[in-house]
């Protein structure tokens, strides 16, 4: 029944990167993209430690799990939006139909 | 495994910076993915920590190329200093 649970999860994790990926391939833009493939990784991520948390033996290599997960969490929406923040600093444009806020 | 290869082959026709860096970030997050399921498909446990080093050691390598890409200046900066504390911009200072 764990084995079930867990490799259900190994399934959608490896949908959610395919998603992911194909954004990258679908988007005209590259903020756009930015949005795909950090919304695929984190949930790909998370459901691969759900994953190997129900299949792990003993309690340490949960703790490792769940510190790692923590850590990823942490930085994958650090490491966009310092991403998009060096690109609108670097000049890259976004798409004309964007709408830009003004302070 | 697959998707690795399509993800690089987004870098290397990427027409810009912003998109090479995302395929490399989501490059790093893939290969820790793979570290993590190849730790528990052999029983080789040890790999959890490699798991952890290499994501810890591409978040660096992301920052350090981010820093380098986004100018400013190159100064040392201490906070009680005079003259130190109001003459970077607004956009200066995001790095």
């Amino acid at each position: 029944m764990i084995n079930v649970i867990a490799y259900i999860c190994f399934i959608g994790s490896l949908l959610a990167f395919g998603l992911g990926t194909l954004g990258l391939y679908k988007f005209p833009d590259p903020y756009t993209r930015m949005h795909a493939v950090g919304i695929g990784d984190t949930l790909g991520v998370g459901l691969v430690g759900i994953g190997l948390f129900l299949l792990s033996p003993d309690w340490i290599l949960r703790i490792k799990l769940i510190v790692c997960l923590l850590l990823f969490w942490v930085i994958n929406p650090t490491m966009t939006h310092l991403i998009a923040k060096s690109g609108l600093i670097h000049g890259t444009k976004p798409m004309e139909e964007t709408k830009m806020m003004k302070e | 495994m697959v998707l690795v290869l399509l993800v690089l082959l987004r870098a290397i026709i990427g027409p810009t910076v912003i998109d090479r860096l995302i395929s490399i970030n989501a490059i790093t997050n893939m290969v820790s993915v793979i570290i993590l399921l190849m730790a528990f498909s052999n029983g080789n446990y040890g790999l959890i920590d490699i798991a952890f080093v290499f994501m810890i050691c591409a978040f660096a390598g992301g920052l350090w190329i981010l820093r380098v890409l986004t100018h400013g200046d190159w100064q040392l900066r201490i906070p009680g200093l005079k003259g130190f504390e109001g003459d970077r911009g607004e956009v200066d200072s995001n790095d």
